[in-house]
C-alpha cells in the first residue's frame, strides 16, 4: 500500500498523475503487459520525443523505433555550424538514452506499411507489428518547381536543408570562396521547414563575410512576398549589417521584386529569377518541399503533398492506425518547426495512451516558440499560442507575438541565450 | 482489488482537486508548451531558462501572474502568459511546484566563503523551506546572475526585504554567494 502510494506520488510529481491512476487501474487485467506495440519511423525531434515521451506514460508498451542514422544531426543551430560558429559534434545526438530506457532502436530503412495487416517492412527484411504506427519522416523535396535542378544538382548546390553531409557541403563551399564572391540563397515557397530558418541562415552568413570576406554579399531570392519575423530581421540586418545602403553584405529581393527562382543555368552558375539571372559564386537552392518519400509512397500524403491529421491524435486522415507527427503532418495551422513537432509528439502520444485505455481524449495544448540568432549575442523570437477547433480540426492561431521593436540590446542578448538554453532542453527532452 | 481502490480513493480525493483542474484536462498535456524549454520535470541543466521544479507553488504563481499583468519583464514568458487564464496560471504552478527536488553541492562547498554570507543574509527567505521566495541553490547559475543584474539595474523591482539584504552586501560578498550557488545542481527526489 504504502509503496504503491509513493509510486503515485513519485509519478505525480513528474506531472503524470493520470497516467498512472489508469495504469494501477487496468492492471486489475484489463491489459496484459507487452502486448501492445507501437512502431515509431524516423528519430528525428518529433520521433524521439514520441518515443520518449509514451514510454514515461505507458512503460509496459512495446516501442520499435526505426531509423536508418545511429546519429541524428540537428537542424535546430544548424546556421552556426555552417558559419564556423560551432563543431558539427555539438549538432549530433544517439540513441543510447531510449535503448537504456527500454526502447527498441532498429538502425534500419522502414520501406513499407501495411495497414491491413498493420505491418511495418524494413529495407534488411524485418518486419515489425502494431498495434498504432507513428510516421515521423519528415521532409521531401520538390525540385522540379526550379527548371533545371535536379536532385544530383545538391552536390553542387546543396540546399543544407538537414543535418550532416549536405550542411557541411555548403559550409566548405562558404570557407573556401574569395572574398569578393557572391552567395546566393533561394528561399522557397510556403510550406517548408522552419518558415524563418533561411532569413537566420542569411544573417549569420553575413556576419561571417563582414567579418572574413568584407568584399563579399549575400543576397536571399524569395519566392515569398514576405517573410517570418521581417521587420525584426530587417531592423538586425540594418543595425549590424548596413542592411538597405549602397555596401549591405545582404541583400533580399522577395517575389513582388522579381526575386522568385525560376531556373538553374548550372553552367553558367546563374539563377534566373522574375528579375532576370542572377550570378553567384556559392549557390544555397532551398528547394519546396513536401512530405518526405516515405510519406508518399504509403498513401499518407494529400495532393498539396503533406500528411493530413486529426489535429486531436495525429492519426492519418487517410490511413487508419497510422500517426503523422513533425515536419510531415499537414496539422493546420501549426508550422514546420522543433518546437511545433515536439508538442504533436506529446500530444499524439497522450492520445495513444488514452485511446489504448478507451477514455475520452484530451483537449490538445499547442504552441509554437521559434528564435532566430541574427548575430553574435543577438536574438530574435516569435511565440504563438493556439486554440484547437475540434469541428473544424484547424488548429486557430490565437495570438503572435514577435520580439518587439523597441527591444534594447540586452532583450536581444537575451533571447540569443535563450534560443541555446531551448536547443539544450529540447535535445534533452528528445535524446536525453 | 480493494486495495487498489483504496489507493484511487486516496488519490482522488488529496490529489485529483489541486492536479487537475477538470476531468479532461491533463496537466501534461496543459504543460505541454512549457516542456520544450523547461523540461517534463520541471528540470534544467544550465542555461538562461531557470529550472522551475520544486519551487514553491507561490513563487510560481506570482511571477507567472506578474509575467502576465506586465510588472515584472522578461522576453518571451510576457508573451506566453499573455492569455493563460487564472485557473490554468494555477495548474501550471501546481504541477511543478509539486515536483520534488532535492539540490546537492557538486564540490565541497562549505570551505567557500560564500556559504556562511549565503546562511547570513539569505537563507532566511531562500533556503528548502522557503514559501513565496524562490530557492536558490540547484538553480542555473547563468539564470541567477541574469536575475541579479536585472536587480541591480533596475529592469526587475526588489521587495523591500530583497533590498535591505542586497545593499547589506558588498559587490564582493554578492560574487562570493554566485561563486557558492554555482556549485549546487537540483535532481529528481523519488
Amino acid at each position: 500500500m504504502d509503496q504503491e502510494r509513493r509510486r503515485l506520488l513519485k509519478w505525480l510529481a513528474t506531472g503524470i498523475g493520470l497516467s498512472t491512476f489508469y495504469t494501477m487501474a487496468m492492471s486489475a487485467g484489463a491489459t496484459r503487459r507487452g502486448d501492445f506495440t507501437v512502431v515509431v519511423i524516423g528519430g528525428g525531434f518529433a520521433g524521439a520525443t514520441f518515443a520518449r515521451t509514451l514510454k514515461r506514460l505507458d512503460p509496459e508498451v512495446r516501442i520499435v523505433l526505426v531509423e536508418p542514422n545511429p546519429q541524428y544531426h540537428s537542424c535546430p543551430l544548424g546556421a552556426e555550424f555552417l558559419v564556423g560558429k560551432r563543431s558539427e559534434q555539438s549538432l549530433k545526438f544517439n540513441y543510447q538514452r531510449l535503448v537504456e530506457s527500454g526502447i527498441e532502436v532498429v538502425y534500419d530503412h522502414a520501406i513499407s506499411i501495411n495497414p491491413q495487416t498493420q505491418q511495418v517492412y524494413t529495407r534488411t527484411g524485418h518486419i515489425f507489428g502494431y498495434d498504432r504506427c507513428v510516421v515521423a519522416t519528415g521532409i521531401g523535396f520538390r525540385h522540379h518547381t526550379i527548371a533545371g535542378y535536379e536532385p544530383a544538382d545538391e552536390q553542387l548546390f546543396p540546399h543544407a536543408w538537414g543535418g550532416g553531409e549536405q550542411l557541411r557541403l555548403l559550409n566548405r563551399q562558404l570557407m573556401e570562396m574569395r572574398d569578393g564572391a557572391t552567395v546566393l540563397i533561394a528561399a522557397p515557397q510556403d510550406d517548408y521547414r522552419c518558415p524563418p530558418g533561411p532569413y537566420e541562415r542569411a544573417s549569420l552568413i553575413a556576419q561571417y563575410l563582414q567579418n572574413h570576406k568584407p568584399k563579399s554579399q549575400v543576397i536571399v531570392l524569395d519566392a515569398k512576398p514576405r517573410f517570418a519575423k521581417q521587420a525584426q530581421f530587417e531592423q538586425a540586418w540594418t543595425q549590424l549589417y548596413d542592411y538597405g545602403s549602397e555596401d549591405s553584405v545582404i541583400r533580399w529581393i522577395g517575389a513582388r521584386e522579381g526575386g522568385t527562382v525560376r531556373a538553374l543555368d548550372r553552367e553558367g552558375r546563374r539563377l534566373l529569377t522574375d528579375s532576370g539571372p542572377v550570378a553567384g559564386d556559392v549557390i544555397n537552392i532551398i528547394p519546396a518541399q513536401r512530405a518526405d518519400n516515405f510519406a508518399h509512397r504509403n498513401g499518407l500524403a494529400a495532393d498539396h503533398g503533406w500528411c493530413p491529421v486529426n489535429t486531436q491524435t495525429l492519426e492519418s486522415l487517410q490511413v487508419p492506425g497510422v500517426h503523422v507527427i513533425g515536419d510531415a503532418a499537414y496539422a493546420e495551422k501549426l508550422p514546420k518547426s522543433a518546437f511545433a513537432a515536439t508538442c504533436q509528439a506529446r500530444v499524439c502520444a497522450l492520445a495513444i495512451h488514452h485511446m489504448r485505455r478507451g477514455l475520452p481524449l484530451l483537449k490538445p495544448y499547442y504552441m509554437n516558440v521559434c528564435y532566430s540568432l541574427c548575430g553574435d549575442d543577438y536574438g530574435i523570437s516569435v511565440f504563438l499560442d493556439y486554440r484547437h477547433d475540434a469541428v473544424t480540426n484547424i488548429i486557430e492561431v490565437e495570438t503572435l507575438r514577435i520580439t518587439p521593436l523597441e527591444a534594447v540590446r540586452e532583450d536581444h542578448s537575451r533571447e540569443a541565450r535563450s534560443a541555446y538554453s531551448m536547443f539544450e532542453s529540447m535535445v534533452k527532452e528528445a535524446f536525453g | 482489488m480493494f486495495r487498489m481502490i483504496a489507493v484511487v480513493m486516496i488519490w482522488l480525493t488529496q490529489f485529483w482537486g489541486q492536479v487537475l483542474a477538470q476531468p479532461a484536462v491533463d496537466s501534461l498535456m496543459v504543460s505541454n508548451g512549457c516542456i520544450n524549454c523547461h523540461g517534463t520535470s520541471g528540470l534544467r541543466e544550465g542555461g538562461i531558462i531557470p529550472s522551475i521544479a520544486g519551487q514553491p507553488h507561490a513563487y510560481l504563481l506570482q511571477t507567472l501572474t506578474q509575467y502576465r499583468d506586465g510588472s515584472l519583464k522578461g522576453t518571451i514568458m510576457n508573451r506566453v502568459m499573455e492569455r493563460v487564464d487564472e485557473k490554468h496560471a494555477r495548474l501550471l504552478a501546481s504541477r511543478f511546484s509539486s515536483i520534488n527536488v532535492k539540490a546537492r553541492s557538486t564540490v565541497d562547498v562549505h570551505a567557500a566563503p560564500g556559504e556562511s554570507i549565503y546562511k547570513r543574509q539569505c537563507a532566511g527567505c531562500h533556503d528548502d523551506k522557503a514559501d513565496s521566495s524562490p530557492r536558490l541553490r540547484g538553480q542555473n547559475i547563468e539564470y541567477t546572475r541574469a536575475v541579479m543584474d536585472d536587480l541591480q539595474k533596475g529592469r526587475r523591482t526588489m521587495s523591500a526585504d530583497m533590498t535591505a539584504a542586497v545593499s547589506a552586501l558588498s559587490d564582493t560578498e554578492l560574487q562570493s554567494v554566485l561563486a557558492y550557488l554555482e556549485n549546487w545542481t537540483l535532481e529528481l527526489d523519488h
